[in-house]
């Protein structure tokens, strides 16, 4: 017998907001509300072409810290972790390898992507084999970009002597974005960032992302997880 | 091609053609004799005269000899007579005898397009050269006749300024550079103007003629300045009211010959009207193939860029040969290069067949076309006429045949083909009360005066400027235009908006593009189609205004799904119904990418990108009509649909705007557009908005013709020959729309807004003065989530991303 499976409707991908944080303004950081990735969020996000620059994160340490938090949840849906450099994986593979008790390797053994618990951890020209290799065995909940300088979006072009090679970095993400539709819903685009929204240029990479305008929320009030249930 | 074969030869073609079905074949045109006036009546010199001797030795045509008769004795003179009827002469022999007469004196060349003027230059040149007293004033200057526009080498510019008599211009330049700098560099030119020639006249309309209109009195107002008063000579192609037209571009009277007048020269032509059962296009494509391969010379003009551009790449799909060198793609994004071995190629039939859109409708020469085929019907009689000009010149043979699109407005013409020919030619419509053009010119016209407002020539510059004087020195109006350092930099003068972008293969230009076609053809990953070659966009890069494209070697084709928002800014007038309101508004359109779908050519779907991917949003502010259903009429409607209510509304807007020239005249299709969205209180409204920046009223007439253009909406419904419920693509099916629409539920809402037009005459309400209504509309703008200052065309807060409301 063939078992046909449903596709998941948004609430199996969001059955609770596993990222939250205080949204604020851009210039004044007031506080104007609430950020909180449910389903109607995310559709929301899709829809208006937004994406979620989470700044003042502090230092890399604090967002590897928030985002390991994020893969030990116990979630139905995938976060798909995208690093801004090869190098940058390679120090987090290791640190998660220590503390597992493993030995690090050399970047050059670092492998494109891995998984732990409900994210997958990759560079930009690692998203296409993650597409490939079948290894994301549910739908993605949200592509999160951790870019402390928010600067990944300026490399499209290598230039060697003579030669000028297009290596579009945000392009593969775009195309990873567009193959992995769910319910006619894109995954929403987060970004992490170290220094506050206003001291970053967020135009260029708004249009670079294909993006009409982004939400921008303070990374020093970021919660990860399961939400506390209220007594 | 002999004489006498052109006709017979396409009608042959007609015939042999399989499916083809003629609906109308009207009587051939008989040639006409030219009716001439003896060189002995003229009042030009005795040199020019002589020259005209060997030239035309039967004399001037009746039309021309009364034109230069009319400018000689110092009227400011429009010419309307047909194409190829010899109007360039007209303006050129005045401007030698201007010179001949007076060594010093200046003649200003107008044209609307580089391409004209460079046409015009060799022939004003070949002309200088034989006239002896022009010649001996020539030779000591090499920039006696001489181009100054933005492609004329900046390292000749100062020698040009220093020399040129008889000057060949276009507006931007006159604009930017003329007027702008004419203290320290045109004081000679302008001391000496005398003679102002406006080619095309009927080019400057909209937005674009508005701005020309401003730049023109601003010319009259540095004329007087320096002691020259010139003389206005315009060409025109048949449109209502020539003269009344050039009346409100310079502001002075002129004298009008008109067509009744033409003297000149036609060759027979011959008229049909054909249809297939097949698609248009394709239609189209394969008899102008069969007329080439003919021997015929054919002009095929596309409705769109992407039609033409897409003629030529199923050409190459079709047939299991390559595409024969005699065929090309004419169309605006081409470079000059290129466009110039098409005009060269069509003069000396290397090239046969060319599938152009309405950039070869204006007077380039291009030699005397064959035959004539227009794939979707001109829906104005001077594009009509203009297209069918083509052909039959200089007394030579020619045909013309359309073939009308699937669109309601092409389907009543295919049903009543008398009524094409037989329409009133359009008004040209100027808009000079525009309140952000008027604040620009200003601006502009304070700087060329030395700074001093009250120094300003308010007669010449006309009543709009002087209100705008009056307005700021009350205190009422103060806007950012009147402080900028550069003002004339702020002007867009055809009235493009952002601008245009160039479309880039590595670091070689390949031609441009406007943003307004950039959405819709050169998105991200698009195919775009250029000169029948096929590239795909790599990257849009915003900043430096680049498109990115990488040759690629396929036949799929891409769609743009582009989602519209349309936001009232103000109420100009309104008339509320009980079911309905009707308001005639001004309003931002914002158009955005919403995905791209890439089709294989068997229409299978080969890959769709969602979301804008980077493209900028195309942002519109216009005027339009807007008609609003009332909460309860509508609640009560969609009870009794039988399928999605939405279509409806949307079967409606598309009769609507199809049907729309119906009750305005004749105008172009691409100067109005539609829409249907929400308003502020959540009502759902239906929009026919102006498709120029700012816009120009050419709506308005919807506001008071309502009634009349939804009974012609709901007789085109009732009156159409498909009998499924969806609809067809002449009634009221959207090729755009991927959901079906319904004829049972349109026909129900059509009922509903024509009995509640039709029930009662309430009172119009205006708000009063327009330009003060939209002054104080612009009052600062805030975010309701952060309070941070916004403007009236954001979508979004730049600083918090909320979602703005109208």
């Amino acid at each position: 017998m063939t078992t046909v499976l449903a596709d998941p409707t948004m609430s199996d991908i969001y059955p609770f907001p596993a990222i939250r944080a205080t949204q604020i303004a851009r210039m004044s950081e007031q506080n104007i509300g609430d950020f909180k990735l449910t389903a109607g969020m995310a559709e929301q996000m899709s829809e208006d072409d937004i994406g979620l620059l989470i700044a003042n994160c502090g230092s890399m340490e604090r967002i590897h810290e928030k985002l390991l938090d994020l893969a030990a949840t116990d979630y139905s849906a995938t976060f798909v972790v995208v690093m801004q450099s090869k190098k940058m994986l390679a120090v987090w593979y290791n640190a998660q390898a220590r503390s597992l008790g493993e030995r690090p390797v050399p970047e050059s053994k670092v492998p494109n992507f891995w998984v732990s618990g409900c994210c997958v951890f990759t560079t930009p020209e690692g998203l296409s084999g993650l597409s490939d290799s079948g290894q994301l065995s549910s739908p993605v909940a949200g592509i999160l970009m951790v870019d402390p300088y928010l600067s990944t979006h300026n490399c499209r072009v290598i230039r060697k002597g003579r030669y000028t090679i297009t290596h579009d970095r945000p392009q593969f993400v775009l195309n990873f974005r567009t193959d992995h539709v769910e319910a006619g819903v894109l995954p929403p685009l987060i970004f992490f960032a170290v220094p506050p929204a206003k001291s970053l240029n967020t135009k260029p990479a708004e249009s670079v992302y294909g993006l009409a305008t982004w939400w921008y929320a303070d990374g020093k009030r970021l919660r990860v997880g399961e939400p506390p249930t209220v007594s | 091609m002999s004489v006498r074969t052109v006709i017979e030869t396409t009608s042959r073609c007609i015939a042999d053609t399989d499916n083809l079905q003629v609906l109308f074949d009207p009587a051939v045109e008989p040639f006409r004799a030219g009716k001439f006036r003896a060189l002995s009546e003229s009042s030009l010199c005795a040199d020019i005269v002589g020259y005209q001797s060997g030239e035309f030795p039967d004399g001037l045509y009746t039309h021309q000899h009364d034109a230069i008769e009319s400018v000689l004795a110092g009227n400011n003179t429009v010419v309307a007579t047909r194409t190829s009827s010899g109007k360039s002469l007209i303006y050129s022999l005045p401007a030698f005898h201007t010179v001949c007469e007076d060594p010093d004196a200046t003649v200003l060349f107008l044209y609307p397009q580089k391409a004209l003027a460079n046409d015009q230059l060799l022939k004003l040149r070949e002309m200088a050269a034989a006239i002896p007293c022009i010649a001996n004033l020539q030779a000591g200057k090499e920039h006696f006749v001489s181009r100054y526009d933005g492609s004329t080498d900046s390292s000749i510019r100062p020698a040009i300024r220093e020399q040129v008599q008889l000057m060949l211009t276009n507006p931007d330049m006159l604009h930017f550079s003329v007027l702008q700098h004419h203290e320290r560099q045109w004081q000679r030119f302008f001391r000496n103007l005398k003679l102002v020639v406006i080619d095309e006249c009927h080019e400057y309309r909209g937005i674009f003629g508005t701005n020309v209109s401003h730049i023109l009195h601003r010319l009259r107002q540095l004329c007087q300045r320096y002691g020259s008063d010139p003389k206005f000579i315009a060409t025109s192609a048949t449109v209502s009211d020539p003269q009344e037209h050039m009346q409100q571009l310079t502001g002075v009277p002129f004298t009008c010959i008109d067509p009744e007048r033409d003297g000149s020269q036609q060759g027979q032509r011959k008229f049909w009207m054909v249809t297939s059962p097949d698609h248009y296009h394709d239609t189209g494509r394969n008899l102008a193939m069969k007329l080439a391969e003919s021997g015929l010379s054919v002009l095929a003009f596309c409705p769109t860029r992407v039609a033409a551009e897409q003629m030529v790449s199923r050409l190459e799909r079709n047939s299991d040969k390559d595409t024969p060198s005699f065929v090309r793609v004419y169309r605006s994004g081409l470079s000059s290069e290129q466009r110039e071995e098409i005009e060269c190629g069509l003069r000396d039939r290397t090239v046969r067949l060319v599938f152009s859109t309405s950039a070869l409708e204006l007077g380039i020469d291009i030699g005397s076309i064959d035959v004539v085929v227009c794939i979707g019907l001109p829906h104005s009689m001077m594009s009509l006429w203009q297209r069918a000009g083509r052909s039959a010149r200089g007394g030579r043979e020619g045909a013309t045949v359309f073939i009308p699109a699937e669109t309601p407005i092409d389907s009543w013409y295919a049903a009543h083909p008398e009524d094409l020919f037989s329409r009133d030619h359009e008004p040209l419509v100027l808009n000079r009360t525009n309140q952000r053009l008027l604040c620009q010119h200003y601006a502009c016209a304070v700087q060329e005066v030395g700074g001093d407002d009250d120094s300003m020539d308010f007669q010449t510059l006309g009543n709009e400027i002087q209100q705008i004087h009056d307005l700021r020195a009350s205190g009422q109006l103060d806007r950012d235009e009147f402080y900028r350092a550069e003002p004339h930099m702020e002007v867009s003068v055809r009235g493009m908006g952002e601008g245009t972008y160039d479309l880039m293969i590595g670091k070689d230009k390949l031609g441009e593009i406007d943003s307004l076609h950039l959405i819709r053809e050169a998105c991200r990953n698009a195919i775009y189609r250029h000169g029948g070659q096929a590239y795909r966009v790599i990257d849009v890069i915003r900043g430096k205004r680049i498109v990115s494209l990488r040759r690629e070697f396929t036949f799929n084709e891409t769609r743009p799904h582009i989602m519209k928002k349309i936001k009232v800014r103000n109420t100009l007038k309104s008339q509320a119904f009980t079911g309905v309101k009707l308001a005639y508004v001004t309003l931002n359109v914002t158009e955005f990418l919403n995905c791209v779908t890439e089709r294989s050519p068997h229409g299978n779907v080969v890959r769709t990108w969602n979301g804008s991917m980077g493209m900028p949003p195309h942002q519109l502010p216009t005027e339009g009509t807007m008609l609003v259903l009332r909460t309860p009429f509508w609640n009560e409607l969609k009870q009794q649909m039988q399928g999605r209510p939405e279509s409806s509304l949307q079967g409606l807007e598309r009769l609507m705007r199809g049907l729309f020239p119906t009750i305005s005249g004749p105008c172009d299709t691409q100067d109005f557009s539609s829409g249907t969205d929400s308003v502020a209180t959540g009502e759902m409204a239906i929009f026919l908005y102006d498709a120029v920046y700012d816009g120009v009223g050419l709506t308005e007439t919807a506001f008071h013709h309502m009634q009349s253009l939804v009974q012609r909406a709901e007789e085109r419904l009732s009156s159409c020959s498909c009998e499924e419920d969806e609809g067809c693509f002449k009634c009221i099916r959207d090729p755009q729309k991927e959901q079906p629409a319904s004829k049972a539920d349109t026909a129900l809402l059509i009922h509903a807004v024509l009995a509640s037009l039709t029930a009662e005459v309430p009172d119009v309400i205006s708000t009063g003065h327009e330009l003060i209504g939209d002054i104080r509309q612009t009052a600062s703008l805030k975010c309701e989530r952060c309070d941070e200052g916004v403007t009236a065309t954001d979508r979004f807060c730049p600083n918090c991303g909320f979602k703005l409301q109208a």
